[in-house]
């Protein structure tokens, strides 16, 4: 099993020998699994970038960005060129003390293939993603969080508690705020309100809505039942 | 202007200044407000002498704690709901609204505070401010646009990161994230909102207007698109 599922919390520890086919088939199983409110992914980064780099034609950051459910990676060590691509296509992506960031390619006549060039600007800028692809810079902990690339210098254990936060979240809310805030990136805004107020609405008929309400005047914690 | 319960609008000097005022409820954000909200909104587009707008909160507690959820569930259904969205789109006129405007926000700033925060040009707050987007744990989203204004000024990662966890985020950190343009002590807020206010409404009103929509149009264009819009734009001031 590569992806382990526990507090409706799916674990995806990264390791050499784990081929891009394989891990593309158990991302889309993980899709359809309603046990799972959220991804947490950790491990070894530079052998998912060797396993993009062995098969390309895999699929397999496409399944990553196509899971309907947050996914929170945690980079521990170096993440290089395919690696990030990978980790871009992660939702919250926090990074440890020994975390390192590169997308440098160009520099070996290569060219990002995994949506490096479109989602590092997305994410950082276009200035900051340029220097990157263009000269190779190499963010350090601070400076990627600085400009946006992590979302936070953490260790492991409090990496996977803000997953198992989402996870408490009501399930198809989270599924929903997911699914705007990528959104933004890719519709004029009139259109990207529209969708906003479509799956507000689409909520009203949800049980985990009337439930998070009541809890809240209650003064309690909600139980999502993702439903 | 007279006969608003949920907030108040006051005119100093060219600046309009609608105060939410439910102190007791951190400004909860009611159907009332949206109401008195929409005619306020109203009032500062239309009259000429109100060069900008602010956005402020009374009381101690803060800004806005967000919607009232005490008044969720009273839509009598999701067609009746999405109609009211759209009936009077408060948000989109708060966006559009062809002067500048500013949110001052202080302590309590979550939810469709944050939204509202995040529906004007420009944003001061004061070192005590909160910020965080708790919907999802509620089995919500944020619904004044959030999802869609907040990645356009702090970029998608970070947007993400706060509509996904709910986090708290100081006033300091939102000064580096991009989202408060000003952080002061909370004592100085209004007064000093009111005077950056001026100062940027202190140019002609027109290129003000053209700036801003040429900022905000121009963001889901083509560049090509948003140059040819920007010259268009400009043309018409000679």
């Amino acid at each position: 099993m590569l992806i382990e599922i526990r507090d409706a919390t799916a674990r995806l520890a990264l390791a050499v020998g784990q081929g891009a086919f394989a891990l593309a088939d158990a991302l889309r199983e993980l899709d359809a699994d309603p046990d799972a409110r959220v991804l947490f992914v950790s491990g070894d980064w530079e052998a998912v970038g060797a396993a993009l780099r062995a098969d390309p034609d895999a699929g397999l950051v496409e399944a990553l960005a196509a899971l309907r459910i947050p996914v929170v990676a945690w980079v521990g060590g170096p993440c290089f060129d395919e690696a990030l691509e990978f980790a871009l296509a992660a939702d919250v992506r926090f990074a440890g003390a020994a975390a390192a960031f590169r997308m440098a390619q160009a520099r070996g006549g290569r060219t990002p293939r995994h949506g490096g060039t479109q989602r590092l600007p997305r994410a950082v800028g276009r200035g900051a993603a340029m220097r990157m692809l263009l000269a190779g810079d190499a963010p350090d902990v601070d400076e990627a969080v600085r400009i946006g690339l992590a979302q936070g210098a953490a260790s492991e254990a409090d990496a996977e508690r803000v997953a198992l936060a989402i996870a408490g979240a009501g399930p198809i809310a989270a599924q929903y705020v997911k699914e705007a805030v990528a959104a933004s990136a890719d519709l004029p805004l009139r259109d990207g309100l529209r969708l906003e107020a479509d799956l507000s609405v689409l909520l009203h008929a949800t049980a985990d809505r009337a439930e998070g309400v009541r809890s809240f005047l209650e003064k309690r914690l909600p139980r999502f039942e993702g439903r | 202007m007279s006969g608003f319960l949920a907030l108040r609008y006051e005119k100093r000097d060219g600046a309009a200044v609608i105060t939410l005022n439910r102190p007791d409820a951190v400004n909860a954000f009611n159907l009332r407000m949206r109401d008195e909200f929409w005619e306020a909104l109203t009032a500062a587009r239309d009259d000429p002498d109100v060069r900008g707008l602010l956005v402020a909160g009374a009381g101690e507690r803060g800004f806005c704690a967000g919607a009232d959820l005490a008044e969720f569930g009273s839509s009598p259904s999701q067609a009746a709901a999405r109609y009211a969205r759209w009936a009077r789109d408060l948000w989109g006129a708060l966006l559009d609204l062809p002067k500048p405007t500013m949110a001052a926000a202080h302590g309590v700033c979550f939810g469709s505070g944050l939204e509202i925060a995040a529906l004007c040009d420009l944003r001061i707050v004061s070192s005590d401010a909160v910020f965080a987007l708790p919907e999802a744990s509620l089995g919500l989203i944020p619904a004044a646009g959030g999802t869609q204004t907040l990645p356009r000024i702090i970029g998608l990662p970070r947007a993400m990161e706060a509509a996904l966890t709910g986090r708290r985020v100081s006033a300091q950190e939102a000064h580096r994230a991009g989202f408060a343009d000003w952080v002061v002590p909370r004592e100085r807020l209004l007064r000093e909102a009111e005077e950056r206010l001026r100062a940027v409404a202190s140019a002609p009103p027109d290129a003000l207007a053209l700036v801003k929509r040429a900022v905000n149009e121009g963001a889901d264009m083509t560049l090509g698109e948003g140059l040819r819009l920007e010259r268009r734009l400009a043309a018409r001031l000679g």
